[in-house]
């Protein structure tokens, strides 16, 4: 491969294990959201419900 | 509840539906910023900016490179801060954001190592050698790799979470370590950042697409932080119901 | 019978745990039993991934205090051990003597230098892109002709020539290398 080959491999593969990555995150956030009472992701202030 | 819900609902007014993904307002504006950023940063990366004098052509992946390791740096350190405060605090928070941002970190910085290799294979004539930059590189996503791996043994959320602490505190140790290898042992890494490599004969729009790679990644990795911390919400509030709905179960069937 | 043990750990006040009532059965089932040897097969290979990383760690750490701590000796560190060194594999840094390269047959022929110390170096191989005279590079092979040669099967190139001026006391001879580059 030639150099341009990596260097155009180095910016094909890091967007494409950012998106690839994102898209996970995202994902398991759609099915958990499911399985979650709606009073539980109310975004904003459901962070804030540390527990002891 | 349901008034409790609407109450506390500050992103989807009263009576609007719970959202069905980690997505908020907030993390929509970051989300488009953050794509308007990546487009910014392909055209003055790939295309306006100028190969460099020294580093030619391949100036490009250290605009990958350099981004990436940064945010890499910064997420094991905001686990090293949950860590602490988990251990201090106690809550749920700290443990949630550690483990979401070590997890971002380790696909960061995976992404740092892959593009080093590309760059090595360019300038050095090899992907890898056992070099100090390079190994303790070796041993820091390993290390981070082994957070990930203690936090998937099945425990507690309270056990889970003071032992991802205690690795979330070690494994930073080692990025001082990785850091000033270069200095410390004889190596094949070059021994200064890239912005140590521009600063004397800086070429401005090779600076700004340094720059702006840095900023991009900085809120991709925010983007990146928030969908996975609610991740991690819903994956303990659903644990728990999962549980709680067995007991209901039995309680239901000891009510009759 | 208290249901601690079973809620031990998800000690959270709003659930509905209070209101418990006493009387109700706690015993495993059947489909508790599959949940739970599924559990504990998760649990196994959960710690058995951490085994893996921890051979991993201890597998780098030993192969990098081996290989990383001297990385390479300077022409002049090599040549004052020829005769320990012998015919052992190890790697060579110094600068590529400017008019010495000669495309072979089978690789290239130069002289690379380092303080005061020359050493003819034969190399088998394709040579990187960035190679060329004057480079600061690091060789891998191992003397040959009681150290009059050095037999090289690999050329890494040492990218760092921007900085010089300002690592006057990095291992490499910065002098000798901005001096060298002045010229080119």
């Amino acid at each position: 491969m030639s150099s341009t080959g990596y260097i155009v491999a180095a910016w094909v593969v890091t967007f494409a294990v950012v998106a690839g990555y994102a898209l996970w995150v995202l994902a398991r956030g759609r099915r958990l959201s499911r399985e979650v009472a709606p009073e539980e992701r109310r975004w904003m202030t459901a962070g804030s419900r540390g527990r002891e | 509840m349901t008034t409790s819900a609407s109450a506390t609902g500050t992103t989807s007014g009263a009576g609007t539906p719970a959202p069905t993904s980690t997505a908020s307002t907030a993390t929509r504006v970051l989300g488009a910023a953050t794509l308007v950023g990546i487009a910014l940063l392909v055209v003055f990366g790939v295309f306006v900016s100028p190969p460099d004098k020294e580093l030619g052509e391949t100036i490009r992946i250290l605009y990958m490179h350099v981004p990436t390791v940064s945010v890499a740096y910064l997420a094991f350190i905001v686990t090293a801060v949950g860590s602490a405060m988990y251990l201090w605090k106690r809550t749920e928070f700290w443990d949630l954001l550690a483990a979401s941002s070590a997890e971002i970190g380790v696909v960061f910085f995976g992404l740092t190592i892959l593009n080093g290799m590309l760059w090595g294979k360019i300038t050095w004539g090899v992907f890898w050698r056992w070099e100090p930059r390079l190994t303790t590189t070796a041993v820091l996503f390993l290390t981070y790799i082994g957070y990930l791996a203690v936090r998937a043994v099945p425990a507690s959320p309270r056990t889970r979470a003071t032992r991802c602490a205690v690795v979330g505190l070690l494994a930073v140790v080692n990025i001082p370590i990785v850091h000033k290898a270069v200095d410390w042992w004889r190596g094949l890494h070059q021994e200064r950042t890239i912005f140590g490599t521009l600063k004397p004969e800086i070429q401005g729009t090779q600076a700004f697409a340094a720059y702006l790679g840095l900023g991009v990644f900085l809120l991709l990795f925010a983007w990146l932080l928030i969908h996975r911390f609610r991740v991690a919400f819903l994956a303990e509030r659903a644990a728990e119901s999962g549980l709680e709905g067995a007991i209901a179960e039995r309680r239901q069937e000891a009510g009759q | 019978m208290s249901d601690a043990p079973l809620t031990g750990p998800h000690d959270d006040p709003e659930s509905s745990d209070a209101e418990t009532p006493e009387h109700f059965d706690l015993t495993p089932r059947t489909a508790a039993a599959t949940s739970s040897s599924k559990g504990s097969g998760k649990k196994w290979i959960a710690v058995a991934g951490v085994g893996v990383v921890v051979v991993a760690l201890a597998f780098v750490l030993f192969n990098g205090l081996q290989s990383a701590s001297t990385f390479f000796y300077n022409v002049d560190e090599a040549v004052a051990q020829t005769s320990t060194l012998d015919t052992t594999r190890f790697r060579m840094q110094g600068n590529v003597v400017a008019g010495s390269v000669t495309t072979t047959s089978d690789g290239v022929d130069f002289v690379i230098k380092y303080k005061d110390a020359q050493v003819p170096v034969h190399h088998v191989g394709d040579p990187p892109e960035m190679f060329g005279p004057k480079i600061p590079v690091v060789l891998e092979g191992a003397f040959a002709a009681n150290g009059k040669k050095f037999e090289s099967d690999e050329i890494m190139v040492r990218h760092d020539s921007t900085y010089d001026e300002k690592n006057e006391d990095r291992v490499r001879e910065a002098d000798q290398d901005a001096k060298q580059r002045a010229t080119g």
